[in-house]
């Protein structure tokens, strides 16, 4: 079975927002000390699926796939500490673009010239632009079905079955192969890797493709006018509840909610 | 530009109608902005009680699936019934909740339809040939200006941004629509569906009392139970407890769970990540409880408390009670 996970490189979601700033010539949001981007979380995840499917059908390969202007490899490259195979980054700004319709048709005719593709597996969305329409669309060019919100998948014979998240439950639901998968984070986290596995990865190189080499056509269905950062931290007029011990605190807490009305 | 529909789960209605009001507020901004008028279009299990709630809102019409297939939850054979409706009406722009079953509807329909998308929508410019929209990305902490180019625009709003809709008085008339979609084409095949049972709903207490991973496990959250339950309040969380399944997912509050505005938030034990602030920073007052000084929640609370909960929460919990006690002998 070939297994291929979409890895996007975000700006750290975990960054609070007075560390973060526009860049002005490409419109989007930096961390303002220009440090490093990470692999979002999701994606990480959809790895963690892939790998998971992999232990149970031994044999299996498993490709990561990245699209993005300049995808930074030094942080693409700690997926390579794990089983992965290969990976393929796709080079070119319309891949990078808030537009997830132009994202989603570079993604699918990558995925196209891959090959023989069964499975491809995303995040549920990216934290830079929380879309969550990517794959979605990645499954339409392609006419394949996508199953979302995955926090188990199984791939039996030709089928793929997964066990989707509701608020107040869950519902199975399968699919014909190939298909795509979106997990979501109740999937687990991405398992650590081996020392061994680390060291080698510090000698991989992906195969880079470029958009144009694709010729696809990655027409935008929304034009980004404007994007700042949004004021919501108000200056901090936080009040503290002091007191020499915690159980003091508590009391002092009750007293203050009790007489300002608000319990 | 011609008409708005909006696109309701009877499912998603019986359990906040508020959010399906709010999309009756933002198409009425529409219909003054054009002169187009909208219509309802309402699918999925409990779609009846729905529609009879819904039909005095001002929609030219409410359409209703006549049929329904066996299986209730399966956002694929929605989104294909409501494209074909998209394209026997004509909308240009297509309205639906954030919810699990909105988002992904709505992705789905501007894949089919080829238009295009956006969620977590917080305010809208919308005249005759532009829509044009501001939302919340990289998990609230940008505000972005987009214009839609690819028609249809289906549109997702930020809940709790427009206000819910009243009723009028005008009835409008039910219209059933039947399915052409070929069950044979649908690629996703729904199976098992395993309900556990319906919580409270966090979207409408007026105090929340809120616990992260700093709770260290699920029997911490009896003592929010307990405190809740002394203030008139209800539980919720961050995602790491519902992630590790100490408390079930409709219990989360933020930027893929719900977007809540009690008058009282506490913060137990949450850091105040940019993605759990966007669903609650309109809470009235937070409470945070963290031993970290430095926990970015302390920027967003009225009222902090540095400490570790298990020193804090039980005098507290206490204090409540002695005053509970205390207001009752005054009573008697
Ligand atoms: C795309 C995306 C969507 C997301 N959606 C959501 C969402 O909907 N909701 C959400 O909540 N998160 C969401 N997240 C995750 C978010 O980024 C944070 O990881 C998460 O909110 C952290 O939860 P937490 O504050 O409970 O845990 P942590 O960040 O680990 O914080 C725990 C806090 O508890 C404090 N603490 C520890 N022990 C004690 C003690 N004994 N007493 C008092 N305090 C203590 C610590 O100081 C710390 O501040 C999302 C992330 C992404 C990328
Ligand atoms: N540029 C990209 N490169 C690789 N995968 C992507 C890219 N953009 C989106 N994806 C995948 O699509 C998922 C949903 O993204 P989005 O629809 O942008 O929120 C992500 O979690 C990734 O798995």
């Amino acid at each position: 079975m070939h297994i291929v996970v979409c890895a996007r490189i975000v700006v750290d979601p975990l960054l609070p927002t007075t560390d973060l700033t526009i860049d002005p010539v490409r419109s989007r949001v930096v961390p303002s000390d220009g440090g490093q981007r990470v692999v979002n979380g999701f994606d990480e995840q959809a790895l963690e699926a892939a790998l998971r499917l992999k232990d149970e059908n031994p044999g299996s390969t498993v490709t990561v796939l990245s699209v993005g202007e300049h995808v930074p490899w030094e942080v693409l490259r700690k997926l390579m500490a794990l089983e992965v195979n290969d990976a393929v980054v796709v080079d070119g700004p319309s891949g990078d673009s808030h537009d997830s319709r132009s994202t989603a048709a570079i993604l699918a005719a990558a995925i196209t010239r891959l090959a023989q593709v069964d499975i491809v597996i995303c995040g549920r969305q990216d934290s830079d632009w929380d879309n969550a329409q990517v794959p979605i669309r990645v499954a339409r060019n392609l006419r394949w079905p996508c199953l979302t919100l995955a926090r188990e998948a199984k791939v039996t014979g030709e089928r793929v079955l997964v066990r989707r998240v509701l608020l107040d439950g869950w519902q199975d639901m399968s699919a014909k192969l190939p298909a795509v998968v979106t997990v979501t984070s109740e999937l687990g986290e991405l398992r650590y890797p081996t020392m061994k596995g680390r060291m080698a990865a510090m000698k991989r190189q992906p195969n880079v493709w470029s958009v144009s080499d694709l010729g696809v056509n990655s027409e935008e269905s929304t034009e980004l006018v404007d994007v700042h950062i949004a004021e919501r931290s108000k200056e901090s007029n936080c009040q503290f509840i002091d007191g020499d011990s915690g159980q003091s605190q508590g009391e002092q807490l009750a007293a203050v909610l009790m007489s300002s009305g608000l319990i | 530009m011609s008409g708005t529909m909006i696109m309701i789960s009877g499912e998603d209605y019986t359990d906040d109608p508020s959010l399906s009001r709010e999309l009756v507020s933002f198409a009425r901004q529409i219909k003054d902005a054009t002169g187009e008028p909208f219509t309802i279009a309402v699918v999925g299990e409990e779609a009846s009680r729905c529609t009879q709630d819904i039909v005095n809102y001002g929609a030219e019409s409410v359409r209703v699936l006549s049929e329904a297939p066996e299986h209730q939850l399966w956002p694929e054979y929605d989104a294909e019934v409501l494209a074909q409706l998209c394209n026997e009406t004509a909308v240009s722009t297509i309205l639906l909740s954030k919810t699990l079953w909105g988002t992904e509807v709505a992705a789905r329909l501007a894949a089919i339809l080829d238009g295009s998308a956006a969620m977590d929508i917080t305010a809208a410019a919308i005249a005759n040939d532009t829509v044009e929209i501001t939302r919340a990305t990289f998990g609230g902490a940008a505000e972005t200006k987009l214009r839609m180019i690819r028609m249809p625009a289906v549109l997702v709003p930020h809940p709790k941004i427009w206000a819910a809709a009243e009723a009028g008085s005008d009835v409008s008339p039910i219209v059933l629509f039947t399915s052409q979609v070929d069950l044979g084409t649908l690629q996703t095949m729904p199976e098992d569906r395993h309900r556990l049972v319906q919580g409270p709903d966090i979207t409408q207490a007026r105090i929340l009392v809120s616990g992260g991973r700093g709770l260290g496990g699920p029997e911490p959250f009896k003592l929010l139970e307990e405190i809740a339950s002394l203030i008139g309040g209800q539980v919720a969380a961050s995602r790491p407890p519902v992630d590790s399944g100490w408390v079930s997912g409709q219990l989360q509050v933020g930027l893929t769970g719900k977007t809540v505005a009690p008058d009282l938030y506490f913060a137990v034990g949450i850091s105040g990540a940019i993605q759990h602030i966007t669903g609650c920073y309109n809470a009235r007052n937070i409470v945070a409880v963290n031993n970290d000084p430095h926990a970015p929640i302390f920027q967003y609370a009225t009222y902090g408390v540095v400490g570790d909960w298990q020193d804090v929460l039980p005098s507290f919990c206490k204090a409540l009670e002695s005053n509970l006690t205390s207001s009752r002998e005054k009573i008697h």
